[in-house]
């Protein structure tokens, strides 16, 4: 082996080397990305989904109720960025044949409202916090109990950054019963110069009006 | 030198060693990534298998909505599998069906007439489930009651629990087989059996029969709105003669705006101020928005409006006029006539026919607990009132209506007139009913008009009572167009006919019994009666009940 097919044998290993490190840099970016965006989709598909199932169990929307228990308090409103629903209440029903189903005590009455949780959902600027933030990044879902009097706050996605609650093109009032709700979820991987942002979009109904 | 192309020389392949780590690396990279997407692909066809079966159980319930508005169904009995799915079957119990079937649940044990639907679907393995519940309120007119213009009971309805409506008059001629009331009725707190008529009640035989009684309660007072002891002492407090005939509350302010300033006493028509116990009854507050009538006088008076002649009440035109009935007319007291006795209408201010529990304010403070025994505002303790069943078209829905699937829709045709109907519904080829609690029958009986060909229809079901459950007793929905004779019948569900109601031997019914309006019209039963009432599971046909949707909910998969 001559000195110039040293070279050569180098010249040519430079080369592929550097197609397959520019690959293998494109591959890793592109997992990187794959995974920002699978994020992205995953929190804004659950951030809608959520949000979904609450409103079309909800009787019907309200606005300006807070509920305080102990040191947390929380406000229920409907807006723009925020949508509060009162479900029903849920118990365990005896039937004729003997059966018992969990399910919305239709036929209530007594000590038992027939209204069972105030539930909203906003967002917030920190985790598990009662004070909306309408850029987010944090949905909060929070819950009030009427019959237990207890208040549930948790996180359901952490890269939500804009929520649009609209019925006929105006924000949501306590008079809407079928709305938009256009959620957009956007997330940046530090250090890594990949960033994704998605748009979903769907309407709802509420079925237990 | 020498040393440098020896090392080369051992270091042959050297190159393809590196480039094929190099492309192992990669490969794994590769590997990596495409688990990644297979991941996120994975999650996307859940994510879509689950809306899909959650788009086939909400199609479930809406297919179960229509079915239940065109057949009617038997909650805890009826079941179909969807029909947007295929290979389905019922799994014989409505309180765990399988999946990409629908069921109309057991009732709940406090109400009959609010069962919940269930509808299951799955879709690649991915389950939802939709449950709705429905409540099932009678169209106005009928309910779980025997009505007939006019009643007469001959033989034994001492074992009677259900009410009795008549229109007109009510007789028994035996006093001591008449309903017994439940001990704990009071004139205050009716509780069933309730014998209530439109104009009298007379009984005849021993036992302390107090005779024709013509008036409701005490000082012979024809006013009075609520049941209260009679001077005689003698009359059960479960008998009400001289009920009111309900009226759609529209209706009843135009009457009571009306005639102040007409001559509606030529209509037969009286308007006076009711009372209880001789006391004139008023209601607070005097005004409401918006105004119950426009009568200032009457303002603040709960009234009672009498009758002795139908007539017609056009809420739009704000008119009563004499019969027949024009555009948006409604006739009431269909059974009275000049040569019948004074009928009362209707009482009270305006409340929906649908309502009547707050006629409770009439009498008690709003803010009463515990008034007569009741929560939070008492019971009624005013009449119940008897409506006027609307008429059926019998021969309309002999070809046409089926009963829940599955279920049994039969015709039977004696009047000659050559009506035949394709299959289903079925010939019948007798008066046996033979519907079941598991399949019910519709069974629509051509047999001309009423006082002509007399059908007796017999079972083959049995019930020991109205303690039973009824579970092998007949279900179903019997209407004809003439009389129909009850023989030995055992029977779960409704019986609704234009003409006379007959009964022999040992009849057993948990439902209803209707005869229409016609004033010639009467139920007469000759045997043993058992009329039960209560809080029974009855076959729910859209001909009887209207349905509404109360609540909806979205179960999560695996949990029913």
């Amino acid at each position: 082996m001559t000195i110039l097919e040293l070279m050569v044998v180098m010249i040519i290993l430079s080369i592929a080397l550097d197609a397959m490190f520019s690959l293998l840099l494109a591959s890793y970016k592109a997992y990187w990305k794959g995974d920002v965006a699978t994020q992205v989709q995953q929190g804004g598909r659950i951030a809608l989904t959520r949000m979904i199932r609450d409103v079309r169990a909800g009787r019907r929307l309200v606005t300006g109720v807070t509920r305080t228990v102990g040191s947390t308090s929380v406000n229920f409103n409907t807006s723009c960025t925020q949508v509060s629903t009162v479900q029903p209440h849920l118990g365990n029903i005896t039937l004729s044949d003997g059966s018992s189903i969990y399910a919305p005590d239709a036929n209530a009455t007594g000590t038992i409202p027939y209204d069972g949780y105030d539930v909203t959902y906003y967002l917030a600027a920190t985790n598990n916090s009662t004070t909306p933030n309408t850029s987010g990044p944090y949905l909060i879902r929070a819950s009030y109990d009427i019959v237990a009097n207890t208040i549930t706050v948790s996180n359901v996605a952490a890269n939500i950054t804009s929520l649009n609650l609209s019925s006929g093109g105006s924000c949501i009032t306590t008079a809407s019963r079928e709305f938009t709700m256009l959620v957009t979820a956007s997330q940046t991987q530090t250090g890594q110069g990949v960033s994704s942002q998605i748009v979903i979009k769907d309407d709802v109904t509420l079925r237990n009006q | 030198m020498a040393a440098i192309r020896r090392a080369i020389g051992s270091e042959r392949g050297t190159a393809l060693v590196t480039a094929l780590i190099m492309l192992t690396v990669m490969g794994f990279f590769l590997i990596g990534f495409q688990g990644l997407n297979n991941t996120e692909l994975s999650f996307a066809g859940y994510a879509r298998n689950n809306t899909l079966a959650f788009n086939v159980a909400e199609a479930g319930i809406q297919e179960g909505i229509k079915r239940l508005n065109m057949s009617g169904a038997v909650p805890g009995s009826t079941c179909f599998a969807n029909s947007l799915t295929s290979g389905a079957t019922c799994s014989g119990s409505t309180s765990n069906p399988n999946t990409n079937t629908v069921a109309f649940q057991a009732a709940m044990s406090n109400n009959a007439n609010m069962f919940p639907v269930l509808s299951l679907a799955t879709t690649n393995g991915e389950a939802r489930a939709v449950r709705i519940f429905v409540q099932a309120v009678f169209k106005s007119g009928f309910n779980t009651v025997m009505f007939g213009p006019q009643i007469n009971f001959q033989g034994d309805t001492s074992p009677t629990t259900g009410d009795t409506y008549s229109a007109s008059g009510l007789t028994f001629q035996t006093y001591g087989k008449s309903p017994a009331p439940d001990p704990s009725a009071t004139a205050m707190n009716l509780i069933s059996p309730q014998v209530m008529a439109g104009t009298f009640i007379t009984c005849h035989g021993m036992g302390g029969c107090p005779g024709n009684i013509t008036v409701e309660c005490s000082s012979g007072s024809e006013t009075e709105v609520a049941p209260t002891n009679c001077p005689r002492g003698a009359a059960p407090v479960n008998w009400h003669p001289q009920t009111p005939v309900g009226m759609a509350a529209a209706d009843f302010a135009t009457v009571a705006n009306w005639c102040p300033g007409h001559s509606c006493g030529t209509l037969g028509i009286t308007i006076s101020q009711a009372t209880q116990n001789s006391t004139n009854l008023t209601y607070t507050p005097v005004s409401y928005t918006p105004s119950y009538w426009s009568h200032g006088g009457w303002n603040n008076e709960v009234l009672l409006i009498a009758t002795t002649a139908p007539f017609c009440v056009d809420s739009t035109l704000q008119v009563v006029t004499v019969p027949p009935c024009v555009g948006a007319g409604v006739y009431y007291a269909g059974t009275a006539g000049p040569t019948q006795p004074q009928r009362f209408v209707d009482w009270g201010l305006v409340s929906d026919d649908q309502s009547r529990a707050t006629s409770t304010l009439f009498f008690q403070p709003s803010t009463c607990s515990t008034c007569n025994n009741g929560s939070p505002n008492g019971k009624p303790n005013g009449i119940r009132y008897i409506p006027l069943i609307p008429a059926l078209n019998v021969l309309g829905m002999a070809c046409t209506v089926n009963i829940a699937s599955p279920g049994v829709s039969a015709f039977y045709n004696t009047s000659g007139d050559g009506l035949t109907c394709p299959n289903p519904p079925i010939q019948a080829g007798s008066g046996t009913f033979t519907g079941t609690k598991a399949a019910p029958e519709f069974l629509a009986i051509d047999n001309g008009p009423p006082g002509g060909s007399q059908v007796t229809l017999s079972s083959s079901g049995s019930a020991t009572g109205c303690s039973d459950n009824f579970n092998n007793a007949n279900w179903g929905v019997i209407v004809a167009t003439g009389d129909i004779n009850l023989q030995n019948f055992t029977f779960n569900g409704y019986i609704y006919t234009d003409g006379n109601v007959y009964s022999h031997g040992h009849v057993l019914v948990r439902g209803g019994i209707l005869s229409s309006q016609s004033s010639q019209d009467q139920i007469d039963t000759l045997g043993t009666l058992q009329f039960c009432g209560g809080n029974a599971v009855l076959p729910l046909v859209p001909q009887f009940y209207n349905f509404t949707q109360v609540s909806w909910e979205d179960r999560p998969g695996g949990q029913q």
